[in-house]
């Protein structure tokens, strides 16, 4: 039997591939499979000639200027650009351990099927990747290349990641300033749980360094309902707090707290403006890569 | 009634406390879960879930009576009805008495106690009819059933309680038997209910009967007996005289035991702690045996105060030796040897030896028949056939006899085969007196023989070691018996058996010139052993119980001494009469009557019982569709909860 569109970038379909490579190329050629063509374009940045429009073509690519001066349609032909960093950024902090029921993986394995699609994808398409993964100090540090071998590298160091610790945002984005020496874009993975007030300022920093930054929030989906149906002794993944109670009683109020910390969220994000979706790990990937290549076409 | 084909299965059963256990520890612990934030969880009561709870208590309900009945059914339950006894709307009321005359219950008042208990319950009671049962060991009176309440009275007006002691079994199954199946019955036991008498295999009393217990409390006074006196010679003239007894009492006490006999009377005072035995010695001279009593002072049961027994010097073996020539040197020798062995005064044995010596002439058989054994020492040769004769009539009324050889080894042998007493066959000597370098030795012991006792392991080391410088060569017989042979196999003493008696022939002397037995260890052993081979030492002494069945003329119905035919009879109280624990009357008792086949349908007087007692009915079928309509509700039930509950993430039920 076929394996369908959708089916291929279905977390519960892709966790079953070990090799992050494999799932990638899955992932990432499947998903480019089922776009038209004619709609995409190379990523880079560099004009190279006019050429006549033709009909059903992208509009946006029409040199506007062009026909307000010589009442005639051409389009703008671009020469592909390789030098533009990939910065991913994983948060590999204890709370991302956490599987619920309804998920086929664990939020790091998610995030890390994003980052390695995402990095297949950006090496396709001739961009150098690099990683940070941290807990509470980083744990994976990847300088930028484009190299044969540093795809390998990059997912090498995303099958070594284990979910430990507490998250230390702060420390992370210190360090990336001083990493980061050309502009490029920022894919940043976390679950962002308990830093709605500062994450979206500092990741806003970050485009003070000339970075175009995609945010994905990775949940379960057990975080946003809380559907246990028997009394339950909570522990907290990262700093072992303990709460005993019985979610029937407290769904209710936890919804609407959860709500309401995604709303600061997409807040704050939409304030910082820098680009934020939130992602649960029942999700297709396909949300994660047309995100990004909207995200990276927007650049051009 | 309900019994059970396999009842070890109902073991099973002790397996229903695990599901209950679990159900009791899940319902109150909380599943522990790492979460990602516990920052939105708020604290709450832990839910009111009553209807889950009874839920949950149905379920567990639900799987324990399922448990249970594949339990039960294992077990393969069958109930058994049975037939019924009383016809409806009879009006024939039966209650027979089932009295205790055993010798316990003339402690204390126990005896008065009863009877007026019985008169009261005989007085007052509702029945038509009437009977009653005396027993002890058996039965020794019953009268049946009958409106007459006066005989009953007047039959219990004079009687007391016998000497033997109580055995009430039969006893039950023949006032059961008394009762008329179309009435109704009731069965009063009187008894103190001594444990001795009634832990003992009960038949079974039908279930329809009423069973009333009426119990002679025990008296808690002081209450020592005697349970045995043993009587062990010492020397010649004296003897040992060692009274056991038995504190039945609480607290330990000082008692005088006193031995009196018509000569005269001692005593010692002894001490016996609460519940122990004790023992007292005393020492006697004894001539001619004579009765004794040993006695202790009163106390509330008299009965085990005295102890009959007799006092015996040690009976005498009559060894008649015959010694034809006491110039033959061989045959004196032997003689001597066989004497100083049997007249050596040992504390050990029973039986005291008295060794004559007949020449020819006293030969017969009017002289044998006084002779417990007879010994023939190197003097076979000497007998004449018609003294052949005389021998093997002696033997043949079972007595024993001990044939050695001496220089004329080859006539007494071929004498033996001649008179068919040896189915063996005479072949010749081995070895000769000058060839003192080569003896032989004894092998092996027959291990069926008293010898082989006598001489085990380490004392048979000595016996091995014996040199036989010859012997006489004899081919066994299957017929005849190999007491000891030599290392190479041949007989050294053979048992013959002449109609009931025994003939130990030894293939060579003991004498010097023959063998050194007589100066080793084991001759004493070997000599003493082979003259009581044959000879019954339990005939001169015998102690019985009141009312134990003896082949007497006349029954003895009293503790007392005797005589007969030579045998001295010491006849006392059983000392189980005098213990004081009983049976419990409220549980035990009537579980252990009931338990066994019922009488239903006996018809009095039949003396049979019915092989069938009622129709059974298997019960396994019917749990395991008990088993079925709870699985249909369990599952039911499941169905219910996970429909109230269609969280996918719905825990495990509890139960």
């Amino acid at each position: 039997m076929a394996v369908a569109y959708k089916d291929l970038l279905d977390p519960a379909h892709l966790t079953r591939i070990e090799n992050y490579s494999l799932m990638a190329k899955a992932a990432v050629e499947g998903f480019l499979s089922g776009m038209h063509r004619s709609v995409f374009h190379g990523f880079g940045t560099e004009f190279l000639q006019y050429r006549n429009y033709v009909p059903g073509e992208d509009l946006k690519y029409l040199d506007w200027k062009v026909y307000a001066k010589r009442d005639e349609l051409v389009t703008k032909v671009y020469q592909e650009e390789t030098s533009m960093n990939c910065y991913f950024v994983v948060d590999a902090s204890a709370s991302h351990h956490y599987q619920g029921d309804r998920a086929a993986c664990s939020k790091l394995r998610y995030a890390c099927m994003v980052a390695a699609s995402l990095a297949y994808l950006a090496t396709r398409q001739g961009d150098n990747i690099s990683l940070f993964a941290y807990q509470d100090s980083i744990v994976e540090a990847l300088e930028p290349g484009h190299r044969n071998g540093q795809l390998h590298q990059f997912l090498q160091a995303l099958t070594r990641l284990k979910p430990e610790g507490q998250a230390n945002h702060e420390r992370l984005l210190k360090a990336m300033t001083h990493h980061m020496r050309s502009r490029g874009i920022v894919v940043y993975l976390s679950d962002m749980l308990e830093a709605e007030d500062t994450l979206p300022r500092m990741l806003q920093n970050l485009q003070f360094q000339h970075c175009d930054v995609l945010a994905l929030q990775i949940l379960d989906p057990d975080e946003r309902d809380l559907p246990h149906a028997y009394p339950v002794r909570y522990v907290d993944s990262e700093t072992d707090k303990e709460v005993t109670t019985f979610a029937d009683s407290v769904r209710e109020d936890y919804q609407r707290s959860m709500d309401q910390f995604m709303g600061d969220l997409q807040q704050g994000f939409r304030k910082a403006q820098v680009d934020f979706k939130p992602l649960l790990t029942t999700d297709h990937l396909g949300h994660a890569l047309s995100q990004y290549l909207h995200h990276r076409e927007a650049l051009t | 009634m309900l019994s059970f084909v396999n009842s070890l299965f109902l073991l099973g059963l002790a397996g229903l406390a695990v599901p209950t256990i679990l159900h009791l520890i899940n319902r109150e612990l909380a599943v522990s879960l790492k979460f990602p934030s516990v920052r939105f969880i708020d604290r709450s009561q832990l839910p009111r879930r009553e209807k889950r709870k009874l839920r949950d208590l149905l379920l567990l309900v639900l799987r324990l009576l399922l448990f249970a009945a594949i339990v039960l059914a294992f077990a393969k339950p069958i109930w058994v009805t049975p037939v019924a006894t009383v016809a409806e709307g009879s009006t024939l009321k039966q209650t027979v008495y089932l009295l205790d005359a055993s010798s316990s219950m003339a402690r204390g008042s126990n005896w008065q106690a009863s009877k007026s208990a019985l008169l009261d319950d005989l007085s007052s009671t509702r029945a038509n009819e009437v009977g009653l049962v005396v027993y002890a060991d058996r039965v020794l009176t019953q009268i049946s059933p009958s409106a007459d309440r006066n005989a009953l009275e007047n039959y219990l007006q004079d009687l007391e309680p016998s000497f033997a002691a109580g055995n009430p079994g039969s006893a039950i199954d023949t006032a059961v038997r008394l009762f008329n199946p179309e009435g109704e019955s009731r069965l009063v036991v009187v008894s103190d209910f001594q444990e001795t008498d009634w832990q003992r295999d009960l038949p079974g009393v039908p279930e329809s009967m009423e069973l009333v217990f009426l119990r002679a409390e025990p008296s808690e006074a002081i209450n020592i007996g005697i349970v045995n006196v043993n009587t062990v010679p010492v020397g010649k003239n004296q003897a040992r005289v060692l009274v056991t007894i038995r504190n039945n009492s609480g607290e330990g006490e000082s008692v005088p035991v006193t031995l009196d006999s018509e000569t005269g009377s001692e005593e010692k005072l002894v001490n016996v702690a609460a519940g122990q035995l004790a023992n007292v010695t005393f020492t006697l001279e004894v001539n001619e045996p004579r009765p004794m009593t040993a006695n202790l002072p009163a106390d509330v049961n008299n009965r085990d105060n005295t102890w009959h027994f007799w006092i015996a010097p040690p009976p005498v073996v009559r060894v008649y030796a015959f010694l034809p020539n006491l110039d033959e040197p061989q045959a004196a020798n032997a003689f001597y040897f066989f004497q100083t062995a049997l007249e050596v005064e040992s504390e050990a044995d029973w039986v005291r030896f008295e060794v004559t010596a007949l020449d020819r002439g006293f030969f017969e058989s009017t002289l044998l028949e006084e002779a417990d054994v007879v010994v023939i020492p190197a003097a076979g040769a000497y007998l004449r056939e018609e003294q052949w004769g005389d021998l093997r009539g002696y033997l043949e009324q079972g007595r024993t006899a001990i044939m050695l050889p001496g220089e004329s080894f080859p006539s007494q042998f071929r004498s033996l085969e001649k008179s068919g007493m040896m189915q063996s066959r005479f072949l010749g000597l081995a070895g000769n007196t000058n060839e003192r370098q080569t003896p032989y030795h004894l092998g092996s012991i027959n291990p069926s023989s008293r010898l082989s006792q006598t001489f085990a392991d380490a004392a048979s080391k000595d016996l091995m070691l014996v040199n036989v410088y010859r012997y006489v060569r004899l081919q066994a017989s299957d017929q005849d018996t190999t007491l000891i042979s030599f290392e190479n196999g041949e007989p050294a003493l053979l048992a013959l058996a002449v109609g009931q008696g025994t003939l130990y022939a030894s293939t060579f002397a003991f004498e010097p010139s023959w063998t050194d037995l007589p100066l080793r260890n084991s001759f004493l052993p070997l000599v003493r052993e082979l003259v009581q081979e044959g000879f019954n030492t339990d005939r001169l002494r015998r102690q019985f119980f009141v009312e134990e069945t003896l082949s007497l003329a006349e029954p003895v119905s009293e503790p007392s001494t005797f005589e007969r035919d030579g045998q001295f009879w010491e006849v006392n109280v059983n000392p189980s009469e005098s213990v004081k624990g009983t049976v419990d009357t409220d549980q035990w008792l009537p579980a252990l009557l009931s338990q066994k086949p019922l009488y239903a349908n006996a018809v009095p007087g039949a003396g049979t019982l019915p092989a069938d007692t009622g129709t059974k009915v298997d019960l396994w079928p019917w749990l395991l569709m008990v088993a079925l309509i709870c699985i249909f509700l369990e599952s039911l039930l499941t169905g219910i909860k996970d429909i109230a509950q269609p969280s996918p993430l719905g825990k495990p039920d509890p139960v």
